[in-house]
Protein backbone atom coordinates (compact mmCIF):
# COMPACT_ATOMS: atom_id res chain seq x y z
CA UNK A 1 0.00 0.00 0.00
CA UNK A 2 2.34 3.07 -0.78
CA UNK A 3 -0.41 5.58 -1.90
CA UNK A 4 -3.08 7.18 -0.12
CA UNK A 5 -6.30 9.46 -1.39
CA UNK A 6 -6.28 12.85 0.50
CA UNK A 7 -9.63 14.50 0.65
CA UNK A 8 -10.09 17.95 1.47
CA UNK A 9 -13.23 19.90 2.55
CA UNK A 10 -12.96 23.40 1.73
CA UNK A 11 -15.35 26.76 1.41
CA UNK A 12 -15.95 27.31 -2.64
CA UNK A 13 -12.95 29.26 -3.83
CA UNK A 14 -10.14 28.27 -1.64
CA UNK A 15 -9.13 24.68 -4.25
CA UNK A 16 -6.16 27.02 -5.10
CA UNK A 17 -4.78 27.72 -1.85
CA UNK A 18 -5.00 23.99 -1.27
CA UNK A 19 -3.38 22.75 -4.54
CA UNK A 20 -0.60 25.51 -4.22
CA UNK A 21 -0.26 23.88 -0.95
CA UNK A 22 -0.37 20.48 -2.13
CA UNK A 23 1.68 20.60 -5.18
CA UNK A 24 4.32 22.73 -3.88
CA UNK A 25 4.72 19.67 -1.29
CA UNK A 26 5.17 17.50 -4.13
CA UNK A 27 1.53 16.25 -4.79
CA UNK A 28 1.13 16.16 -9.27
CA UNK A 29 -2.87 17.27 -9.44
CA UNK A 30 -6.31 17.23 -8.30
CA UNK A 31 -9.75 16.80 -8.57
CA UNK A 32 -12.65 19.16 -7.45
CA UNK A 33 -16.43 18.14 -7.01
CA UNK A 34 -18.71 20.33 -5.44
CA UNK A 35 -20.50 19.82 -2.48
CA UNK A 36 -22.80 21.27 0.04
CA UNK A 37 -22.14 21.44 3.56
CA UNK A 38 -24.23 21.39 6.76
CA UNK A 39 -23.28 21.99 10.46
CA UNK A 40 -25.27 21.60 13.58
CA UNK A 41 -26.06 24.83 14.58
CA UNK A 42 -26.01 24.73 18.72
CA UNK A 43 -22.16 23.58 18.04
CA UNK A 44 -21.69 26.54 15.34
CA UNK A 45 -23.12 28.72 18.08
CA UNK A 46 -20.77 27.67 20.91
CA UNK A 47 -17.20 27.80 18.78
CA UNK A 48 -18.34 30.97 17.02
CA UNK A 49 -18.23 28.92 13.88
CA UNK A 50 -20.36 30.01 10.94
CA UNK A 51 -20.33 27.08 8.37
CA UNK A 52 -21.29 28.18 4.61
CA UNK A 53 -23.41 25.63 2.80
CA UNK A 54 -20.69 26.13 -0.57
CA UNK A 55 -18.19 23.32 -0.31
CA UNK A 56 -15.59 22.10 -2.79
CA UNK A 57 -14.18 18.81 -2.45
CA UNK A 58 -10.46 18.45 -3.32
CA UNK A 59 -8.77 14.48 -3.78
CA UNK A 60 -5.67 13.96 -4.51
CA UNK A 61 -3.91 11.10 -4.96
CA UNK A 62 -0.44 10.62 -3.32
CA UNK A 63 2.92 8.88 -2.24
CA UNK A 64 2.69 7.15 1.32
CA UNK A 65 5.53 8.92 1.44
CA UNK A 66 5.30 12.64 1.31
CA UNK A 67 1.25 12.32 2.88
CA UNK A 68 2.17 14.10 6.03
CA UNK A 69 4.20 16.90 4.57
CA UNK A 70 1.12 17.30 1.69
CA UNK A 71 -1.66 17.20 5.07
CA UNK A 72 0.58 19.42 7.18
CA UNK A 73 1.23 21.98 4.09
CA UNK A 74 -2.46 22.07 3.68
CA UNK A 75 -3.13 22.42 7.23
CA UNK A 76 -1.08 25.21 7.26
CA UNK A 77 -2.82 26.95 4.15
CA UNK A 78 -6.03 26.12 4.54
CA UNK A 79 -6.95 24.52 7.76
CA UNK A 80 -10.16 24.69 10.17
CA UNK A 81 -8.66 28.26 11.73
CA UNK A 82 -7.63 30.16 8.30
CA UNK A 83 -10.98 31.36 6.25
CA UNK A 84 -11.03 28.30 4.17
CA UNK A 85 -12.35 26.18 6.66
CA UNK A 86 -10.50 23.22 5.15
CA UNK A 87 -11.07 19.53 7.13
CA UNK A 88 -8.35 17.09 5.45
CA UNK A 89 -7.87 13.87 6.13
CA UNK A 90 -6.35 10.73 4.25
CA UNK A 91 -7.38 7.25 2.99
CA UNK A 92 -5.54 4.15 2.15
CA UNK A 93 -5.62 3.40 -0.94
CA UNK A 94 -5.00 -0.73 -2.23
CA UNK A 95 -5.07 -0.46 -6.35
CA UNK A 96 -4.33 1.96 -8.41
CA UNK A 97 -4.23 2.48 -11.98
CA UNK A 98 -2.53 4.95 -14.65
CA UNK A 99 -0.39 6.90 -11.65
CA UNK A 100 2.81 4.73 -13.04
CA UNK A 101 4.44 7.99 -13.77
CA UNK A 102 3.93 9.57 -10.18
CA UNK A 103 7.37 9.48 -9.26
CA UNK A 104 9.28 11.36 -12.37
CA UNK A 105 9.28 15.22 -13.04
CA UNK A 106 6.93 15.53 -16.38
CA UNK A 107 9.38 18.61 -16.81
CA UNK A 108 12.48 17.14 -16.92
CA UNK A 109 11.51 15.14 -19.16
CA UNK B 1 -23.64 13.79 24.29
CA UNK B 2 -25.84 11.69 26.84
CA UNK B 3 -23.37 8.99 28.70
CA UNK B 4 -26.65 6.57 29.18
CA UNK B 5 -26.97 6.82 25.16
CA UNK B 6 -23.55 6.15 24.81
CA UNK B 7 -23.74 2.90 27.03
CA UNK B 8 -26.35 1.38 25.28
CA UNK B 9 -25.88 -1.70 23.26
CA UNK B 10 -26.85 -1.92 19.70
CA UNK B 11 -28.90 -4.84 19.91
CA UNK B 12 -32.04 -4.35 21.63
CA UNK B 13 -33.41 -7.26 21.02
CA UNK B 14 -32.19 -10.39 23.01
CA UNK B 15 -31.01 -13.60 21.21
CA UNK B 16 -30.64 -11.78 17.40
CA UNK B 17 -27.59 -12.40 15.94
CA UNK B 18 -25.56 -10.44 13.75
CA UNK B 19 -25.53 -11.07 10.07
CA UNK B 20 -21.58 -10.82 10.08
CA UNK B 21 -21.41 -13.84 12.49
CA UNK B 22 -23.58 -16.83 10.96
CA UNK B 23 -22.72 -16.03 7.62
CA UNK B 24 -19.37 -15.30 5.76
CA UNK B 25 -18.96 -11.76 4.38
CA UNK B 26 -16.93 -10.90 1.26
CA UNK B 27 -14.35 -7.50 1.05
CA UNK B 28 -15.71 -4.99 -0.97
CA UNK B 29 -13.63 -2.30 -2.17
CA UNK B 30 -14.66 1.29 -3.19
CA UNK B 31 -13.08 2.05 -6.66
CA UNK B 32 -13.24 5.51 -7.83
CA UNK B 33 -12.03 6.18 -11.66
CA UNK B 34 -11.25 10.16 -13.09
CA UNK B 35 -11.24 10.09 -16.71
CA UNK B 36 -12.24 13.04 -19.16
CA UNK B 37 -15.74 14.36 -19.57
CA UNK B 38 -18.03 12.65 -21.15
CA UNK B 39 -16.11 9.30 -20.16
CA UNK B 40 -17.85 8.19 -17.93
CA UNK B 41 -20.90 6.30 -19.76
CA UNK B 42 -18.11 3.87 -20.81
CA UNK B 43 -17.58 2.59 -17.80
CA UNK B 44 -21.16 2.09 -16.47
CA UNK B 45 -21.95 -0.35 -19.35
CA UNK B 46 -18.45 -2.11 -18.96
CA UNK B 47 -18.64 -2.46 -15.01
CA UNK B 48 -22.18 -3.32 -15.52
CA UNK B 49 -20.78 -6.29 -17.97
CA UNK B 50 -17.96 -7.39 -15.20
CA UNK B 51 -20.58 -7.64 -12.49
CA UNK B 52 -20.86 -5.14 -10.80
CA UNK B 53 -24.55 -4.10 -9.27
CA UNK B 54 -24.75 -0.48 -9.13
CA UNK B 55 -22.18 2.65 -10.84
CA UNK B 56 -22.36 6.44 -10.33
CA UNK B 57 -20.85 9.43 -12.11
CA UNK B 58 -20.61 12.60 -11.00
CA UNK B 59 -18.35 15.90 -12.48
CA UNK B 60 -15.29 16.97 -11.09
CA UNK B 61 -12.90 19.43 -12.16
CA UNK B 62 -9.01 18.83 -12.54
CA UNK B 63 -6.28 20.85 -11.24
CA UNK B 64 -3.52 21.01 -13.21
CA UNK B 65 -0.33 23.77 -12.54
CA UNK B 66 -0.30 25.44 -15.65
CA UNK B 67 3.31 24.82 -17.04
CA UNK B 68 2.78 21.42 -16.61
CA UNK B 69 -0.70 21.12 -18.17
CA UNK B 70 0.86 22.88 -20.97
CA UNK B 71 3.28 20.18 -21.68
CA UNK B 72 1.28 17.38 -21.17
CA UNK B 73 -0.88 18.96 -23.89
CA UNK B 74 -4.37 18.86 -21.54
CA UNK B 75 -6.64 21.54 -22.85
CA UNK B 76 -10.20 20.09 -21.39
CA UNK B 77 -9.53 20.06 -16.96
CA UNK B 78 -13.66 19.04 -16.93
CA UNK B 79 -13.76 15.66 -15.38
CA UNK B 80 -16.01 12.46 -15.15
CA UNK B 81 -15.68 11.33 -11.63
CA UNK B 82 -16.70 7.16 -11.77
CA UNK B 83 -17.73 5.40 -8.68
CA UNK B 84 -18.74 1.99 -7.11
CA UNK B 85 -18.87 -0.71 -4.82
CA UNK B 86 -17.12 -3.93 -6.01
CA UNK B 87 -16.22 -7.19 -4.27
CA UNK B 88 -11.95 -7.98 -4.02
CA UNK B 89 -12.81 -11.06 -6.55
CA UNK B 90 -14.17 -8.37 -8.75
CA UNK B 91 -12.08 -5.52 -8.45
CA UNK B 92 -8.93 -6.96 -10.63
CA UNK B 93 -11.37 -7.61 -13.64
CA UNK B 94 -12.39 -4.22 -13.24
CA UNK B 95 -9.55 -2.98 -12.80
CA UNK B 96 -8.15 -4.60 -16.16
CA UNK B 97 -10.92 -2.60 -18.04
CA UNK B 98 -9.64 0.71 -16.72
CA UNK B 99 -6.25 -0.38 -17.97
CA UNK B 100 -7.45 -1.26 -21.42
CA UNK B 101 -9.25 1.88 -21.42
CA UNK B 102 -6.97 4.53 -20.75
CA UNK B 103 -4.52 3.01 -23.54
CA UNK B 104 -7.42 3.78 -26.11
CA UNK B 105 -6.54 7.71 -27.09
CA UNK B 106 -5.29 10.86 -25.18
CA UNK B 107 -8.66 12.09 -23.92
CA UNK B 108 -9.34 8.42 -22.50
CA UNK B 109 -6.72 8.52 -20.30
CA UNK B 110 -7.13 9.09 -16.28
CA UNK B 111 -6.54 7.32 -13.24
CA UNK B 112 -8.65 4.60 -10.76
CA UNK B 113 -7.78 3.42 -7.63
CA UNK B 114 -9.54 1.40 -4.93
CA UNK B 115 -10.48 2.26 -1.18
CA UNK B 116 -10.92 -0.97 1.16
CA UNK B 117 -14.51 -0.81 2.39
CA UNK B 118 -14.48 -0.89 6.44
CA UNK B 119 -18.43 -1.65 6.87
CA UNK B 120 -21.93 -1.18 5.80
CA UNK B 121 -25.44 -0.54 6.68
CA UNK B 122 -28.28 -3.16 5.70
CA UNK B 123 -28.02 -7.11 4.76
CA UNK B 124 -30.20 -5.98 2.00
CA UNK B 125 -27.71 -3.08 0.43
CA UNK B 126 -24.98 -5.65 0.80
CA UNK B 127 -27.05 -8.54 -1.06
CA UNK B 128 -27.58 -6.17 -3.76
CA UNK B 129 -23.75 -4.75 -4.22
CA UNK B 130 -22.27 -7.70 -3.93
CA UNK B 131 -24.97 -9.98 -6.05
CA UNK B 132 -25.53 -12.65 -3.07
CA UNK B 133 -28.32 -15.31 -4.25
CA UNK B 134 -27.36 -17.65 -1.60
CA UNK B 135 -26.44 -17.05 1.79
CA UNK B 136 -23.42 -19.07 2.40
CA UNK B 137 -22.65 -20.21 6.55
CA UNK B 138 -19.49 -20.01 8.45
Amino acid sequence: MDSVLIMVIVNKGYTDLVMEAALDSGARGGTVLNARGTGNSQIEEFYGVQIKPDKEIVMIVVNNEIKDKVLEAIGKAAGLNTKGQGIAFALPVSDTVGLEGENEDPIKK
Amino acid sequence: MNNNLKNQPILTEPNVLNYEDTYKLRELKFLMVIVGRYQGDYYIDAFNEAGVSATFVTYGQGTVRSDIQHIIGIADTKKDVVMCLVTKTKLKACLDICEERFKVSKEAKGVAFAIPVDSMISVLSYKFITDTKQNRRK
